[in-house]
């Protein structure tokens, strides 16, 4: 795989998301080792830089990269730096005396990644920008999946939610496009609008459009400030028409895998005993999205390192 | 070295050009341009333009005159705030006075001592009116001092929204949609308020086909209303987003339209519907180095326009009338000065000597090139 930077799926060849799911499979067991590190990166920098809070996205990256022994450096860019003028060009050109090997960013604005990434000669990993793609958590739901199915073609997915401002489902979207899977999208109308008709998606209105049909169902977060504000008129009504319950769950296919990016609104997009019941795979999204990660630092920065000593 | 040039439609003019006689044999001289919608960076913005930077521009591009937007610093909504130079080199600096006190949409400027201190028409630089009541207020004041009022048609509250046209390519890259319906909201509004006042209307910025209808229609109606696009949008849409580059250089307020819209706002020009603006907004290349939703909008277009239009058009005529013949009828104005055009030549205008390197044509070779202004 040639390739300096990860900014998206969208364009991205099946060629190569397959070799990183791949790879990401054997990365994970690293992590089923006593000694979960091994030495490929080592002496390599990476840098995350969030200028979002994360906690769960954060630390993956970060103990993706201390298991394959890079050094770490985090900078936590609270929104009031930003205020007190600095630019992000300015910022990275900071980070970038440091002589980094890679900057994992996530930003409010959609192309942070790609302005860096065309402008610095380190590796940039996308960890989210703005309302366009968080790749390496569609990697992670694609390594779920294929664990059940193997390959994604002719599966369906949906994604359930607040399509229009995910960054996840439009990852997911482009990536399971790609793979040769179905996505049928399902929300709101102010969060599932006409206009995602240019990405190849089939667009529903309720869950219970969706829920028959799918091999998985990925419900996304709803952000509780978006509340009681012309966006969304209150949480009952959300979990009325889109949110998936035990009663719902039933209607769907036996196999279905229940997926969801975290961190989950219980009651809200999804009941507790869906969460916590036995079709959901949430906590091994979790566990594959370090490895995903790992496979990425090593896809970018270390193929010329071992991978399998320690 | 003195030559004979003919000019478009009339006799020949002498000029003084110093260019092969090759070049010479095809070059025609036409009424320079008048730019509608100017918003230089001068006064109170150096890092983006100079008075000096402002001229050689409007120059090198054909303009013998500049109808200046009042968002400058200090604004121009108060006779004592017009621009002091009235011409400089062969270009002539027009004012256009804000219609609300600071540009605010609640208060009326003193347009009549505005006018007799030498603004040739009125303008909020651009800022729609969120109040429509006192729209209709200042389109009323205005018709009885007759002036031009100058609007960029916009729903405000939807005018906010989003970064790029709301369609398949915001939705491709992820950026926020605004959408057509800012624009086509505001020009209801503004036919509507201008066939209930009577005050005659120009409207800047048009990237819309339901724009350039609404506007015909208008005007057959008999409305004393006009139109313009920026010459960019003859050339430029949102599919030159689509790269997945995040260039800087095309983020624009207005963002830019469809493709089908591109294509109507030509037809439109072609049929003397529209007329074409420069819509220099120059940017200081700190201005443009940020993430896109963070850049500036804005761009750069005194010396890119003809070319940008004529490329797009593809017909001289219909380039002069849109972008010399119709803005003198659009704001009274007498300019004798003309522009010495190389129909065969070409613009570059990321070439032009750095001065403008936020143009969003920057990197493409436009055909047809000014050579310069002749008195």
């Amino acid at each position: 795989m040639e390739r300096k930077d990860l900014l998206g799926l969208r364009g991205m060849p099946r060629a190569e998301i397959e070799a990183l799911i791949s790879t990401a499979a054997r990365m994970r067991q690293v992590g089923e080792r006593r000694i979960k590190k091994v030495p490929t990166l080592r002496g390599r920098l990476v840098v995350s830089l969030f200028f979002e809070n994360s906690t769960r996205t954060r630390t993956s990256f970060e103990l993706a990269a201390k298991r394959l022994s890079a050094d770490t450096l985090s900078f936590n860019v609270s929104t009031s730096s930003t205020a007190k003028g600095e630019t992000l060009m300015d910022t990275a050109r900071n980070i970038h005396a440091m002589q980094p090997d890679c900057i994992v960013i996530r930003h409010a604005s959609a192309g942070a990644p790609a302005l860096l990434a065309r402008s610095f000669p380190f590796s940039v990993i996308n960890a989210g920008d703005g309302i366009n793609e968080h790749p390496s958590q569609a990697l992670l739901d694609m390594l779920t999946m294929s664990d059940h199915w193997g390959a994604l073609d002719g599966r369906t997915v949906a994604i359930v939610g607040d399509v229009q401002h995910s960054r996840v489902a439009r990852s997911n979207i482009f990536g399971l496009a790609t793979m040769g899977a179905r996505v049928v999208v399902a929300g709101p109308g102010t969060m599932c609008r006409r206009e995602l008709a240019a990405l190849p998606v089939t667009r529903r209105h309720t869950i219970d459009e969706v829920v028959g049909e799918a091999d998985a169902i990925m419900m996304l977060r709803i952000q509780r400030e978006r509340l009681g504000k012309a966006m969304l008129p209150s949480a009952r009504e959300y979990a009325a028409f889109y949110g998936l319950d035990l009663d719902r769950l039933q209607r769907a296919r036996p196999e279905v895998l229940v997926m969801h990016p975290g961190p989950i609104n219980r009651g809200v997009e999804i009941g507790a005993e869906v969460a916590d019941g036995g079709r959901s795979v949430i906590l091994d999204q979790v566990t594959n999205g370090i490895a995903v990660r790992m496979a990425l630092l090593y896809h970018l920065l270390g193929r010329e390192g071992p991978v399998d000593e320690g | 070295m003195k030559a004979s040039v003919p000019v478009l439609g009339g006799a020949a003019v002498e000029v003084d050009l110093d260019v092969s006689n090759e070049v010479l044999s095809r070059l025609v001289a036409v009424p320079a341009f008048v730019d509608l919608y100017c918003d230089p960076g001068f006064p109170g913005f150096p890092p983006r333009e100079t008075l000096d930077s402002l001229v050689v521009g409007a120059e090198a591009g054909g303009f013998g005159a500049l109808l200046c937007s009042p968002r400058v610093e200090p604004i121009v909504d108060v006779p004592e705030n017009l621009g002091r130079v009235e011409a400089r080199g062969g270009v002539r600096l027009l004012n256009a006075a804000a219609l609300t006190v600071g540009l605010g949409g609640v208060e009326l400027t003193e347009m009549g001592l505005l006018a007799r201190a030498g603004a040739v028409a009125l303008s909020d630089g651009g800022v729609p009116h969120r109040d429509t009541a006192v729209l209709r207020n200042a389109l009323e004041y205005a018709r009885e001092f007759d002036l031009t009022v100058l609007l960029r048609p916009a729903d405000a509250d939807l005018d906010i929204v989003g970064v790029a046209n709301d369609s398949a390519a915001a939705v491709r890259l992820g950026l926020r949609g605004n959408p057509a319906a800012t624009e086509e909201i505001g020009v209801a509004r503004a036919l509507a308020l201008c066939r209930a006042t009577g005050a005659t209307v120009h409207l800047t910025h048009l990237g819309t086909a339901v724009a350039v209808e609404l506007l015909d229609r208008a005007r057959r109606e008999g409305l004393p209303i006009s139109g313009s696009c920026a010459a960019r949008s003859l050339l430029l849409c949102e599919d030159d987003l689509d790269d997945g580059a995040y260039d800087a250089r095309y983020r624009l307020h207005p963002p830019l339209r469809s493709a089908a819209d591109r294509a109507a706002l030509v037809d439109g020009v072609r049929a003397g519907v529209l007329a074409v603006a420069a819509d220099h907004q120059p940017r200081a290349p700190e201005e443009k180095d940020h993430e896109f939703e963070r850049a500036v909008p804005g761009s750069a277009g005194l010396e890119s326009a003809f070319a940008a239009a004529y490329t797009a058009l593809g017909d001289l005529e219909a380039t002069v009338r849109a972008l010399a013949i119709m803005p003198r009828e659009i704001i009274g104005l007498e300019v004798k000065t003309l522009a010495i055009i190389d129909p065969l030549g070409t613009t570059l205008p990321a070439s032009a000597g750095g001065r403008h390197r936020a143009d969003a044509l920057a990197g493409r070779q436009l055909r047809g090139a000014v050579l310069g202004l002749s008195r």
